[in-house]
């Protein structure tokens, strides 16, 4: 029996001993915290109830607690988590119909969330390279990676090392550090220009020592914001302060950017971050389930390290709704109740598309006909579409080059390779053309609407 | 149990038991104070077991003893009662007999040995405070906890005691107050702890009315507050509560530092116009200060399409720029209340960040506001 258990059948017999008043008074919010040889470790809500155990209930709950574990001599009460309040009050909702801008979390000085460390950033093959020259710039910054470019794919942890570096100068060496999301300053950027302040947020950058820009990919297409954003750059560069960027992708591929913006974001250190790999990814599990102060075994974090493979972010997600799990029901969690629990992120959604339907989008998208993608006509506004559409057969929908010859009128899948190694190469020097693929790929992918 | 007690005191015992909050519970004797008679000593006890209270008093004992009797009944009783008058109180059969010169009555009795036992300061830590002073610094944050429990953290006032000064801070994530108060401490510091906001209206409750030295017990689940007898060496009021668990945020980052609008206004004027403001708000609670430093003024705008709308113009001196501002104008009413002085300040960070208030020549009290956002 474990202890959960002995205090559960303790329970059921203190419960026949005395009133349904007094039992749901004094043993709500009661548990074991221990039981060692001996003596148990029983954990009450507050001082009224443990001096009402001590007192009054002691030798009752004592001579139950032998009926079932004969040995045990002694208990001891501590006093343990409190829930908020015994008795739940009626409160009126909607007071302030406000926004919450006060989140502590946020420095409001630097922008920088200091939950983001060092400390906490796990290390793995993946992201090695990135670590390493991030812990190079807060050894000197400014001195000898200027600016620091790191890209990787949503939710590896940029963000964290871009914060953890903040965090260091701004603590450790009382650095003038801002942290700045990419959306955030172009926002402020506009407001500026609308209100003819574009000068003085200039010269709110002029003491930076550390400037820290988040997912820059989000500058695309946004060319006054670029044009200032070049301004406070060199004059940041000019002065060796220290520039740290991050993005999504690789800055040359980045649509719409500035190429003097792109050749700048590259003059420095270019740092990727990989997907983890299965070491790491139970490693993170340990870190983030410690943080969280839950305890999981080994064969939950493995199954969860296992099955999670493209994203740190789901990885915490899945902690949380076990640690939310075991919260509330105060028991361990098994492998079993984990595989129910995180059914819906493991095995997400299958991405389902037809050809019909790719077919249909593509064709509307480029405003031409379906029957013409499918005749032989050899039309450039035809092609274009018609070779998209193959390859997205090929590497969404994991065709394989003769169906897709045939789904063409018996096409020779030759020609077929062909149109997709087009498409693969134009991708890598066209951004328009990669930004028309993500869009395509967001309709076809989208769920039906019911 | 028999003794003789003066009318005064007994009232004066209920009055204080009468602070502290009665809450719904299935265990009935949660509804009874006990009235417990020891050498020359009456103690009535009374908690609803976050909170407690143990009155004592001098009285002229016949019979030592315990009696549990319904708390309203006597407290309502006991309300009517002369201050000189001589009460005999006496436990009979089933019931404590009250008797006066004037009037004689029965209470029913109930099982003395359900009533809860009220834990007692043993080893804590403590220091000695004004009740009055502690009270009234107190009541500058008491509004401004959260009143959600989800929150626990947040739903009581943090207080820090420091070398040479005491902190009141209390927020609920859409404001924040601190006051901070001179206090010698003699003892251990730095200490801090979340009183729930229940324990600390009632603190404020049964202590502002006095105006003298009480002793403050902490550990780490529970607070007492002590207050000795005028009759001789030994406490007249023992009062008891839990302390919330958890962390209260760093809320050091939030206040604003730099400001792009600044302006000094007379308190009271302002409060008026906010106040006759108010009577336009909407449901929203939305009232706009618009701050125009070429002209030098500040304009205080409400408007609600079904009752009408509202203007007033405070002419003073502005620094910094241009900027209109929305606020929920009973978060802005509470915060300027607060402030007591006969002016005070209001610095703007900029568009949707939070607003400064505090007193002009006391640096003892600031509050932080968060705007309403609009696009």
């Amino acid at each position: 029996m474990d202890k959960q258990e002995v205090w559960q059948s303790v329970l059921a017999q203190i419960k026949l001993l005395i009133s349904p008043a007094n039992f749901n008074t004094w043993f709500k919010n009661t548990e074991v915290l221990e039981i060692e040889n001996e003596k148990i470790l029983l954990s009450v809500p507050n001082s009224f109830i443990k001096e009402w155990f001590e007192q009054k209930y002691h030798q009752m709950i004592l001579k139950v607690v032998k009926s079932i574990h004969p040995q045990i001599k002694e208990i001891e009460y501590v006093i343990g988590k409190t829930p908020p309040s015994l008795i739940k009050k009626q409160i009126k909702r909607i007071i302030f119909p406000q926004p919450e801008l006060l989140t502590f979390e946020i420095d409001e000085k630097t922008g920088l969330n200091p939950k983001y460390t060092f400390s906490n950033f796990v290390v793995g093959s993946f992201n090695e390279l990135s670590y390493a020259a991030a812990q190079a710039i807060v050894e000197a910054p400014g001195k000898i990676y200027n600016p620091l470019f790191i890209y990787g794919g949503v939710g590896l942890g940029k963000t964290h090392l871009l914060q953890a570096i903040g965090n260091f100068l701004y603590k450790n060496k009382k650095m003038n550090v801002i942290y700045f999301q990419s959306n955030k300053l172009v926002e402020e950027i506009i407001n500026a220009i609308k209100n003819n302040t574009i000068e003085e947020l200039k010269k709110g950058f002029k003491d930076v020592e550390i400037l820290i820009l988040d997912d820059v990919q989000f500058l695309s297409g946004k060319e006054k914001t670029q044009e200032e954003f070049f301004f406070i750059f060199n004059y940041l560069y000019e002065k060796n302060r220290q520039i740290v960027l991050s993005s999504d992708r690789p800055a040359k591929v980045i649509p719409s950017l500035a190429e003097r913006l792109k050749s700048r974001f590259e003059g420095g250190m270019i740092a990727d971050i990989s997907l983890p790999d299965y070491e790491s990814r139970v490693a993170i599990l340990k870190v983030k389930s410690q943080e969280k102060n839950i305890n999981l075994q080994k064969e939950v974090l493995e199954y969860i390290a296992s099955n999670i493979k493209n994203n740190i972010r789901e990885l915490e997600g899945a902690l949380n709704i076990l640690s939310t799990f075991s919260k509330f029901h105060k028991k361990e969690i098994t492998l079993e109740t984990a595989k129910k629990l995180l059914k819906n992120i493991i095995s997400p959604i299958p991405k389902i598309s037809t050809f019909k339907k790719i077919l249909k989008i593509v064709s509307e998208f480029y405003d031409v006909k379906e029957e013409d993608i499918l005749s032989n006509l050899r039309r450039k506004e035809i092609l274009k579409p018609r070779h998209i559409i193959m390859y997205l057969l090929r590497n969404e929908m994991n065709y394989s080059y003769p169906a897709i010859a045939q789904k063409f009128g018996g096409k020779d899948h030759t020609t077929v390779i062909h149109a997709c190694e087009k498409i693969k190469k134009e991708l890598l020097k066209n951004d328009e053309l990669s930004e028309e693929i993500n869009q395509l790929k967001i309709k076809i992918f989208e769920k039906e609407k019911i | 149990m028999k003794i003789k007690i003066i009318g005064n005191q007994l009232k004066k015992g209920m009055k204080f038991i009468g602070k502290i909050t009665k809450r719904k519970s299935a265990l009935e004797t949660l509804e009874n104070i006990l009235l417990e008679v020891e050498k020359s000593f009456i103690k009535i006890l009374f908690t609803n077991l976050e909170t407690g209270l143990i009155y004592q008093s001098l009285v002229k004992t016949e019979k030592e003893g315990k009696i549990c009797i319904k708390k309203d009944v006597f407290e309502d009783l006991v309300n009517y009662l002369d201050d000189e008058d001589i009460i005999e109180l006496e436990e009979k059969d089933n019931f404590l007999k009250i008797q006066s010169s004037k009037f004689s009555s029965k209470i029913k009795k109930f099982s003395v040995d359900d009533f809860p036992v009220l834990p007692l300061p043993k080893e804590e830590k403590s220091i000695f405070v004004n009740s009055k002073n502690f009270t009234d610094n107190l009541k500058s944050v008491l509004n401004f906890t959260s009143p959600y429990l989800e929150k626990p953290e947040i739903s009581g006032v943090l207080m820090k005691i420091l070398e040479n000064e005491m902190v009141f801070v209390a927020t609920d994530n859409f404001r924040l107050g601190e006051k901070k108060f001179f206090q010698k401490v003699e003892g251990e510091f730095p200490a801090f702890f979340i009183i729930p906001q229940e324990s600390a209206k009632e603190i404020y409750g049964i202590f502002n009315n006095l105006n003298e030295k009480i002793k403050i017990y902490y550990s780490p689940y529970q607070i007492f507050l002590e207050k000795k007898s005028e009759e001789g060496d030994f406490p007249e009021l023992i009062y008891i509560s839990k302390l919330t668990e958890g962390k209260f945020p760093e809320y050091e980052g939030v206040i604003p530092q730099k400001f792009i609008t600044e302006v000094y206004l007379r308190t009271e004027d302002f409060l008026k116009k906010i106040k006759m403001a108010s009577v336009f708000v909407k449901k929203t609670n939305e009232l706009e200060l618009i701050f125009l430093p070429k002209e030098n003024k500040i304009k205080v705008l409400t408007e609600n399409i079904d009752l009408g709308n509202f203007e007033a113009e405070t002419t003073t001196e502005i620094k910094g720029k241009e900027i209109s501002v929305i606020f929920n104008y009973k978060s802005l009413e509470e915060g300027i209340e607060a402030v007591n002085d006969t002016e005070f300040f209001i610095g703007i960070a900029g568009k949707d960040k939070p607003v400064l208030i505090k007193p002009k020549n006391i640096e003892d009290f600031i509050y932080i506001l968060a705007p309403i956002k609009k696009d």
